[in-house]
């Protein structure tokens, strides 16, 4: 497992200083780079993958109507992420629907795991393992969820991370740490 | 399925424990050490239970999605150019949308003269509205997803049937009322309703491909700047879009193609599977270089391949593919090439098998 995605930065700069003197293709290729990650990620925060899929349209829209502004401080994929949080927070805010999202993502749920930990030569089914992992998940809060995902399928850094979700870096390796905890606490040797 | 194991007495492995967090997310983050690499494999290689779990953290939180990035593409290539907003998405694969020639389209290869420097003429859409006179005609356009295909019946009757990641346009009202014009971009098989007094052409990379009473595929992607034509049936007349050029027939068998300049070329001795295999959902690679076949697997398979090793592109492959998963098909191609690869959701690294960790 050498080799995470190549990100160089000389690349990005480029290719940020191509979308904003205009060029098409540059920001089609932008686009195209990120248009899944981004649409799962907003998934989690609006619930709906068409919604989803209209807020990143319409922040690469608004993206190409403002590009000559346009000055990502750390990271293009920091940017994109961090965009698409907001917007996503604001839709939230704007409809105004069930409780606050933010207290959603920044609350633990209370819930605990109920079960005995399995006899040392008890067989154990590949579906039991998911269903505990499931558990498992759904007894972290969203946050710690999100920044998993930023970390273990974007393969973002830490301090990108906590500038899309706010939080300090530190922040960030305590919501891994946890998170790893408890899916770690699903399988039961201790080797 | 339900596969079984055992649980192991505890080891100690490399000097990982269980609690080691930081090495298995440096591990998931594909940011760990070749060393600490080694020490994350062992420990799973110590026992199944292990690799089960990780697998199955890694389906639940690092699982991707499937999203029509080509539809949507098309929808903000249309917003950047027009005020309006576009209509709402239709079915997923196949994506009726009103548009103009304007947007998106390299049939809009004039107006790179308008729009002046740069790559920005590239796709045509970035061209300022007052600068270019074009007709406004209302265009349908169907896109086939990476990862798979599209079959479609335009209104005359034709049938179409387009390879992954390829997109077709045509008139969205009176189509086959008077000449029957497509245009298209990557590669469509046209199973074509002849009639003579309504020519049915396929426009693509600034030439034509026109119906004489045919089956034929017509292959134009972006990633090669020639277009080319396989006649299954029938008769094709391969001409360049410009007026005053030479014009191929070709008949069942022959290939033409059309490159950048010059005169169409006619060959006998294509290899006809090569280029109509998809059709029936077979994706044949008869010895070309692996860098040359990349862009049909990433297509096929809606994956981004990557070489680490620049000289694996030269090497050839031939295989043949139908059913197989993308994975059977990895696996095919680094024991073909004798290479070995990783995969990390929809990126695969090939790297040569002598460069092992």
């Amino acid at each position: 497992m050498s080799s995470p995605l190549p990100v160089r930065p000389d690349d990005v700069r480029d290719l940020v200083d191509r979308i904003r003197a205009g060029d098409g293709g540059a920001f089609e290729a932008l686009f195209r780079a990120h248009y899944g990650p981004l649409c799962g990620f907003a998934t989690r925060y609006v619930r709906d993958p068409a919604l989803a899929e209209e807020l990143v349209q319409d922040l690469f829209a608004d993206l190409w109507a403002k590009r000559r502004a346009w000055e990502p401080r750390t990271s293009v994929r920091a940017y994109l992420f961090a965009a698409v949080r907001n917007r996503a927070l604001n839709l939230r805010a704007r409809q105004a629907v069930e409780s606050d999202w933010l207290d959603r993502e920044t609350v633990a749920e209370v819930r605990t795991l109920h079960h005995e930990p399995p006899p040392a030569d008890e067989v154990l089914a590949s579906a039991e393992l998911h269903a505990r992992l499931d558990a498992a998940l759904e007894s972290l809060p969203e946050r710690c969820r999100l920044v998993m995902r930023l970390r273990w399928r974007e393969q973002l850094g830490y301090a990108e991370i906590a500038e899309i979700m706010g939080i300090s870096a530190k922040g960030v390796e305590n919501q891994l740490s946890r998170g790893l905890k408890m899916l770690r606490g699903v399988l039961k040797d201790r080797g | 399925m339900v596969r079984m194991w055992g649980f192991r007495p505890p080891a100690c492995l490399g000097g990982m424990t269980p609690d080691d967090w930081p090495l298995i997310d440096r591990y998931l983050a594909g940011a760990a050490t070749p060393d600490e690499a080694r020490r994350m494999e062992a420990w799973l290689a110590a026992d199944p239970a292990r690799r089960a779990w990780l697998d199955a953290v890694r389906a639940r939180v690092a699982a991707g999605e499937a999203w029509n990035v080509d539809a949507a593409w098309a929808r903000v290539a249309a917003r950047t150019t027009r005020a309006d907003r576009v209509r709402p998405l239709g079915r997923p694969d196949v994506r009726p949308d009103r548009t103009t020639w304007r947007t998106g389209w390299r049939v809009a290869a004039s107006l790179a003269l308008v729009a002046g420097a740069g790559a920005a003429w590239r796709a045509g859409w970035l061209a300022p509205r007052s600068g270019a006179r074009v007709e406004q005609v209302a265009m349908r356009e169907v896109v086939a997803p990476r990862g798979g295909r599209a079959t479609l019946r335009l209104p005359d009757g034709t049938q179409v049937k387009l390879n992954a990641g390829s997109r077709l346009r045509y008139a969205a009202a009176g189509f086959g009322a008077g000449d029957r014009d497509v245009w298209l971009e990557g590669e469509g098989y046209f199973e074509v309703r002849h009639d003579a007094a309504h020519p049915f052409r396929v426009r693509a990379h600034g030439g034509v491909a026109e119906d004489l009473g045919t089956r034929f595929v017509v292959r134009a992607y972006p990633e090669a700047p020639r277009l080319e034509v396989m006649v299954a049936e029938g008769r094709v007349a391969l001409r360049r879009a410009v007026a005053g050029g030479d014009s191929a027939v070709l008949g069942a068998g022959q290939l033409g193609t059309l490159a950048a300049v010059g005169a169409p070329v006619v060959s006998d001795d294509a290899h006809a599977e090569r280029y109509l295999g998809w059709t029936t959902g077979v994706l044949v690679l008869d010895d070309v270089p692996l860098a040359d076949a990349l862009p049909q697997l990433e297509r096929r398979y809606d994956v981004t391949i990557a070489l680490a090793d620049r000289t694996l592109g030269a090497r050839r492959v031939a295989a043949r593919f139908r059913d197989q998963s993308v994975a059977e098909a990895l696996d095919a191609l680094a024991l073909a090439l004798g290479a070995r690869y990783e995969r990390h959701g929809q990126l695969v690294t090939f790297h040569a098998a002598e460069a092992r960790r």
